[in-house]
């Protein structure tokens, strides 16, 4: 009985991460998708985004930190390039460029979520 | 590489944890519900620590799962008795009287010569002196001589001793008092300084001394 302490201790932890984690991934990639949305409409509306497009590299770069704990860290460094491509391309008007980052950048986050959702497809 | 270094620093220490929770048993002693999670946790702790690119926290909390489902199997177990005949499957009873149950050695998959083998390790070298000899869930033979094999006790000599068997106690090793076994024995450092001067040597000169309850002690010194 007194080995039941621990493991509901960290049963505890465990719920307690898992929960943690899963909130915070789909909060910053939800908002990290917001910020490729407005680059995209930004661009469209002005023909560049380099204010969106720095301030979605400044939050990534931000955020990856914890995300690390978290996260495959090449999907991570993924994210990171393609974001920084977001702005650079977005810089020179490079369209086709431009619009590969941003949907290089959704999927990941996309695939960032679904990995994070205990789904069949997931779990097998 | 300093990647490397830390992360298989984490990764022993929550292992060392792991292993720590789930209590003390030697690997032949396991349970096969034991056996899986051992082997497992290995398995779990060296993924991070070959991909890099996997998060650390993945590998901790799957080696704590399997610690609190091995710790729950192991309350169920100790609760129920179907729990503990599902997980860790039941002995079985090999030799009675002399004679082999084949039927239970087909059951456990055992041959003869396994079998032969097992008595061996046990000193048995004929069946038909063993009365009882049982499988146990751990894959070990526990055997139980007929009673005229059995070797003799100070009991069937009818020896006078009724005293407690004595437990030696290291008290100085390497030239150093171990004041655990002085608590122990109920002496003091003094009595075993008294010790020293009466066997003509001083204490570091002592590579190991042995005492028990009635002073019986072994000396030796170092070289």
């Amino acid at each position: 009985m007194k080995r039941l302490i621990p493991a509901v201790i960290i049963t505890v932890i465990i719920i307690g991460a898992f929960l943690g984690s899963y909130l915070y991934i789909n909060n910053v990639c939800d908002t990290a998708y917001e910020g490729v949305e407005s680059c995209l409409k930004e661009y469209e509306e002005h023909g560049t985004a380099k204010a969106d497009a720095t301030w979605l590299k400044n939050y990534w770069s931000d955020k990856e930190k914890i995300l690390s704990f978290f996260v495959n860290h090449a999907i991570i460094d993924e994210i990171e390039l393609a974001v920084s491509n977001i702005e650079l391309h977005s810089k020179f008007k490079n369209n086709y460029m431009f619009y590969e980052a941003c949907d290089t950048v959704k999927i990941l986050l996309h695939q960032i979520i679904e990995d994070t959702k205990p789904t069949t497809h997931s779990i097998f | 590489m300093i990647t490397v270094i830390l992360r298989t620093a984490i990764l022993y220490i929550f292992v060392t944890i792991a292993i720590r929770i789930m209590g003390k048993k030697q690997i032949g002693d396991m349970q096969p519900n034991e056996l899986v999670v051992t082997l497992l946790l290995s398995e779990i702790a060296a993924i991070p620590l070959q991909d890099t690119s996997q998060p650390i926290i993945n590998g901790i909390i799957a080696i704590f799962v399997l610690v609190v489902l091995e710790i729950i199997i192991s309350v169920l177990a100790l609760k129920s008795g179907w729990v503990r005949r599902l997980m860790n499957g039941q002995s079985v009873v090999i030799i009675k009287n002399g004679v082999i149950d084949q039927h239970a050695m087909k059951k456990v998959r055992m041959t003869v010569l396994d079998l032969i083998e097992l008595l061996r390790i046990q000193n048995v070298f004929d069946v038909s002196t063993v009365a009882f000899a049982v499988l146990e869930v751990n894959g070990e033979l526990s055997v139980l001589l007929k009673s005229q094999h059995q070797p003799a006790t100070v009991k069937d000599i009818n020896s006078p001793t009724n005293e407690p068997a004595l437990l030696q106690l290291p008290v100085i090793t390497d030239g150093k008092i171990v004041h655990d076994s002085l608590q122990a024995l109920e002496i003091t450092a003094k009595q075993v300084e008294t010790i020293l001067k009466n066997n003509n040597t001083r204490l570091n000169q002592v590579f190991l001394l042995t005492l028990d309850r009635k002073q019986n002690m072994t000396l030796i010194k170092m070289r």
